[in-house]
């Protein structure tokens, strides 16, 4: 019953209730104008398509251009485009592939640059020899044996590692589907901006701890027969109650209109189509998941971090500073050039996770031992580590530190 | 029933706020009088349990008061009674009584009751930020004998009261003190005159007086004053 007046302690503040309308209305609008500000233009008939209309347009293209990428019909489209002497560098040559391959086009480019090139080169498809096909799936693999044979200043990758990575990439299941992913990249960006209800999150849990302290309550919750022990965990609980299900009224309410709206075709493509050099065997629907998944764990991370914080602060504007500088100032911080580890401790950083297919894309790995893991899956066990340490010395900085003082 | 203080100290880095003090309490009525920043609070607080003494030990029948079963027979009314704004009289005394750990009926019938002696019966559903500091104090007077507490602590508990609610007040613990130790902290003296069996004051951290109302004398203030001056 205790968490019940802790979730009412929560509701019953203006700012909080402010917060959380202003944190779904950005929600809504975010998820609403990619779909309706979504425009496709054909350059050759002069037709422009805007939203539900474009994305329609763009999967029914895809569904007609073919239903597996095979090798062949690959060769077929790179020989078209050498043969059209078209400069895909001019926007005439540019608009006129477009009109005619759709989203394939900038697909097959990427997929001929090196992995970290992010300049857009399509004069390289021109340079592709056909002499024995387009070898589409073999320069998948080689794309990904040049990356990490490179020499990088901070360290290269251990023969392990690079075995690892190319093992990884050759597994992965070929010939790829085909078809658009535009809706299920809008579900993505949904669940990536869930980032900015951490926000949200962080205003109306603050003070949790530090508001008793504040408000002069702190001595009467502590004299009470469940005010050092139980009261902790049930406000713990509703903390996570309140963070849980915010976010996830949330997703609903965006995944329900856009839902209604463009549907969720696309679930079972495979993510190789955000970047064939992907190397996690997934389709577009597992991939939303594994996203889902990394979110519900960094919310759990972030909820037990403000409530650790409040604990030991004291005062709900100390905790929220220093919560929202942890959470923000790793965006600002660039990657190193001398250090490994300084690296794969800053991608390990909540902002950095909000990107979930630059996070496949990274061939960052982990070892522990002999064991090599990738990114992803190491978010997932160190956030739960870290949030796992914080829960077993929550009631130590509440309680603890109020006895002391 | 006894409340053992033995050689109780709390310091904060160069200043010590509560000097080796010992005492043993029985049922009854207590008063600590004292002037502001004489300790009155930091002993207080060390005696429930929710401030950790630098040195010494304060039991209970045995029990140090660090332990969870001591909080089941503790009322507490700190001396800046905080609130929280929006929540109704009623729906701050069923919270208090979750943390005491009364069963959910039981709790509705005591809010009741005391909502009714402490005369907030009609203001129970209205949010506390709309009380009056006298309302405030009578509900935190509430708060503190929810769980019929045998230790009760009053730190300052008349601060906002009319005359009339004062006399309402001292009735009650005077009742209370029947069967349990009370511990009125203030620095009042007419709060303490009429119902308190034993007088402690207290002065740089330390008791200076330690005597029952009898050997007070008549005019406890002019005695209070005697040892302040």
């Amino acid at each position: 019953m205790i968490f019940r007046y802790e979730l009412k302690k929560i509701f019953q503040k203006k700012t909080n209730l402010i917060a959380m309308l202003v944190g779904y209305v950005i929600l809504l609008i975010t998820t609403v104008y990619p779909v309706i500000g979504e425009t496709e233009y054909l350059y050759e008939q002069d037709i422009e398509y805007q939203g539900v209309e474009a994305i329609r347009f763009n999967e029914d293209f895809a569904k007609n251009q073919t239903e597996v990428l095979t090798e062949d019909y690959v060769t077929a489209v790179l020989a078209e485009i050498q043969e059209s002497n078209m400069d895909p560098n001019t926007d005439e040559g540019y608009l006129a592939f477009n009109d005619s391959y759709g989203n394939l086009f900038n697909y097959l480019v990427k997929s001929y640059q090196p992995i970290g090139d992010d300049e857009h080169r399509p004069e390289l498809l021109m340079d592709v020899d056909l002499t024995q096909g387009a070898q589409f799936y073999e320069r998948r693999v080689q794309r990904v044996r040049d990356f990490v044979n490179q020499d990088f200043s901070f360290g290269n990758y251990s023969e392990d590692e690079k075995e690892y990575w190319i093992k990884k990439a050759e597994s992965v299941k070929t010939p790829f589907v085909w078809g658009d992913t535009f809706v299920l990249k809008q579900y993505d960006t949904v669940i990536a901006l869930a980032f900015y209800l951490l926000f949200v999150l962080i205003i109306c849990l603050s003070g949790t701890f530090s508001a008793e302290h504040e408000k002069g309550t702190a001595g009467i919750l502590l004299s009470t027969r469940h005010g050092q022990r139980r009261l902790v965990y049930e406000k713990g609980l509703a903390a996570y109650i309140f963070g849980f299900s915010y976010v996830i009224v949330g997703y609903l309410i965006s995944f329900l209109w856009l839902g209604v709206t463009i549907g969720a075709k696309g679930i079972h493509l495979p993510v190789q189509l955000l970047d064939s050099a992907i190397c996690h065997s997934m389709n577009m629907g597992q991939f939303l998941l594994l996203q889902m998944l990394i979110s519900m764990v960094v919310i759990f991370f972030e909820v037990t971090l403000v409530l650790f914080v409040s604990a030991f602060t004291k005062t709900t504007m100390g905790t929220m500073s220093l919560i929202l500088a942890g959470l923000i100032i790793p965006a600002f911080i660039p990657f190193s050039k001398g250090s490994r580890l300084f690296n794969h401790v800053l991608a390990l950083a909540i902002v950095r996770m909000v990107d979930l297919k630059g996070c496949l894309m990274s061939f960052l790995d982990y070892r522990i031992g002999p064991v090599i893991l990738d990114l992803p899956t190491t978010t997932i066990l160190v956030h739960l580590a870290a949030t796992g340490i914080l829960l077993i010395f929550l009631r130590k900085a509440f309680v603890k530190r109020a006895l002391r003082s | 029933m006894e409340l053992v203080l033995d050689r109780v100290s709390k310091q904060y880095q160069n200043k010590i706020a509560v000097d080796r003090i010992s005492m043993t309490l029985q049922p009854g009525v207590i008063g600590l009088l004292g002037e502001n920043g004489a300790g009155k609070t930091t002993l207080m607080r060390m005696v429930c349990g929710i401030l950790m003494p630098s040195g010494g030990t304060i039991t209970f029948d045995g029990r140090d008061v660090s332990e969870e079963m001591y909080r089941d027979v503790l009322g507490y009314l700190p001396q800046d009674f905080g609130y929280y704004p929006n929540f109704t009289g009623r729906d701050f005394l069923m919270y208090m009584s979750a943390l005491k750990g009364i069963e959910k009926s039981a709790a509705k019938r005591k809010c009741e009751e005391l909502l009714q002696i402490v005369n907030l019966e009609e203001a129970a559903n209205k949010k506390i930020k709309t009380y009056s500091g006298g309302m405030k104090q009578r509900l935190g007077i509430a708060q503190a004998v929810l769980n019929n507490p045998k230790i009760l602590i009053l730190d300052e508990p008349t601060a906002g009261l009319d005359p009339k609610e004062r006399v309402r007040f001292r009735n009650l613990i005077a009742e209370l003190g029947k069967d349990s130790i009370v511990i009125l902290s203030t620095h009042i003296v007419s709060d303490v005159e009429q119902i308190a069996d034993r007088i402690l004051m207290m002065k740089s951290g330390q008791i200076i007086f330690d005597g029952s109302r009898k050997d007070v004398g008549a005019d406890l203030e002019a005695f209070y004053l005697s040892n302040f001056s």
